[in-house]
């Protein structure tokens, strides 16, 4: 065992690094004008960076807005657990000036599986002042198709929750082939749509909202903006009973099967279980060499 | 008596030096442009052929460093702490040149715990805490004062991995994945 343990370091090391990958949004303001489609130039996402590690992810990424102006999104969330109010944050930078920034966000944030796969979804709407951004995308490693998004417009509200949902199912499935974004190269996608439903309206949305009203599907960001949904913010009847208007968090419940816990256990140790058979046949193999030799 | 072999072992361990621990306190130059501290202990266990030259150790090493920097490379207002815990594995090469003097060459190879801070105006902090794997490349000079006791000068260069770091992405800056060390050794041998 202890002949392992510099093997497993090793290993241990090559787990969790820092990777680039591919953000890709439809941007939207106050101005009613329609989405745009933008794909980051810059994109980082990395487990080892979220405040809520090995158990959540941090995504950066810089987008191209056009000459002058940069998009940076931030989105730390946990996988389970009510993400601070601060750590998702969207600005916007001419040079080094900052023309919108804004951590005051509603909407919801869907991981595909265990933050360590770096794969999600977003509809974010940050607000400052009168000023408004809605930001409706995914992310995704290198080399994995950016999630498919619904590219219907998202409606803003004025407070509501970001929520963290974790789709284990394999949601990611069913709209891979429509992503609509080349990934991080700078270049805009062309606004094509993809299309589908997207994981949020399928996966756990039922018991979202503290079970107090599952509802069709709807999330809880898109139902409490006009006061009567789930959580309670804005004075809306909701279920949380919380008052603060538009910086408001709410975790959205995670759904993890006991059986899919057991399937991450086994793929974590399967490296290590593989390094152990290889060794032992390797001594097995050394010790027939040498009663051969005797 | 003599005959038994573990009595030539015991009279070998009881008349030369096999073992050694260095407490190596310095400087190093991080992944950024900055300077901080460092200490490392270092820990072998070897000998020499008969006959031959060179002595040859098998050897442990562990060391802390911290730098700080918030110079022109982070965004303006950024500040960055990079803290690392080494632990290697390897050989070091001794060669006397003349008594008292030698000089020895390591090369090891392990892992490092990297915790990175970025702090930054108007935003939260930011930190990071990885595994990485490295490898020390190490050129000392040693001077052998007593029998038990020695001091000397040590030149180091650690390799890291090339990953993209996610603080330094956010903060502007473009990492080099390597650290400079100079470092005082005081060694203890038995």
């Amino acid at each position: 065992m202890r002949r392992l343990a510099i093997p497993v370091l090793l290993l241990a090391a090559c787990d969790g690094q820092d990777s680039l990958g591919s953000l890709a949004f439809k941007r939207s303001d106050e101005s009613g004008a329609a989405p745009i489609a933008l794909s980051a130039s810059t994109c980082v996402l990395s487990v080892a960076a979220s405040k809520y590690r090995p158990w959540g992810l941090y995504v950066f990424a810089e987008v191209p807005l056009d000459s002058s102006l940069i998009g940076v999104l931030e989105i730390d969330v946990p996988e389970a657990g009510e993400p601070k109010p601060d750590r998702v944050i969207y600005r916007e930078l001419e040079g080094i000036r900052e023309v919108f920034h804004s951590q005051a966000v509603a909407g919801q944030v869907t991981l595909l599986g265990p933050p360590r796969e770096r794969r999600g979804e977003f509809e974010l709407v940050f607000a400052e002042g009168k000023k408004m951004r809605t930001l409706k995308g995914s992310f995704s490693p290198p080399q994995r198709d950016l999630p498919g998004f619904d590219a219907g417009e998202v409606t803003p509200s004025s407070g509501g929750d970001v929520g963290v949902q974790v789709d284990d199912s394999g949601c990611d499935s069913t709209d891979t082939s429509s992503s609509d974004s080349d990934g991080c190269d700078g270049s805009d996608s062309g606004g094509s749509s993809s299309s589908g439903d997207s994981c949020d309206g399928s996966s756990s949305s039922g018991d979202s909202c503290d079970g107090s009203s599952s509802g069709g599907g709807d999330s809880c960001g898109g139902s409490d903006g006009g006061g009567a949904g789930c959580s309670g913010d804005a004075g809306g009847g909701g279920c949380s009973g919380d008052a603060h208007a538009a910086r408001s968090y709410r975790l959205m419940t995670r759904t993890r099967t006991p059986g899919a816990l057991a399937l991450r256990i086994a793929t974590w140790l399967l490296p290590y279980a593989i390094v152990g058979a290889i060794v032992q046949l390797w001594r097995r193999r050394v010790r027939r060499r040498a009663v051969a030799l005797t | 008596m003599l005959r038994h072999p573990g009595m030539h072992v015991a009279l070998l361990l009881l008349t030369g030096q096999f073992f050694f621990v260095e407490a190596q306190p310095g400087i190093e130059a991080g992944e950024e442009p900055a300077v901080g501290q460092a200490l490392g202990v270092e820990a072998g266990m070897g000998g020499s052929w008969r006959g031959s030259l060179p002595r040859f150790f098998l050897v442990a090493r562990y060391e802390r460093a911290a730098i700080d920097y918030s110079g022109g490379a982070l965004q303006p207002g950024y500040a960055s702490r990079r803290e690392y815990d080494d632990l290697a594995f390897g050989l070091r090469i001794l060669i006397p040149v003349v008594e008292p003097v030698r000089i020895y060459f390591d090369a090891l190879a392990g892992t490092t715990d990297a915790h990175a801070q970025l702090a930054r105006p108007d935003l939260p902090m930011l930190d990071s805490e990885r595994f990485r794997p490295l490898g020390q490349f190490a050129l000392g000079l040693q001077f052998r004062l007593f029998t038990h006791f020695s001091v000397g000068v040590r030149a180091q260069y650690t390799v890291l991995d090339h990953s993209p770091d996610a603080l330094a992405i956010a903060a502007g800056e473009r990492l080099d994945p390597s650290r400079l060390s100079l470092s005082a050794t005081l060694g203890v041998h038995f």
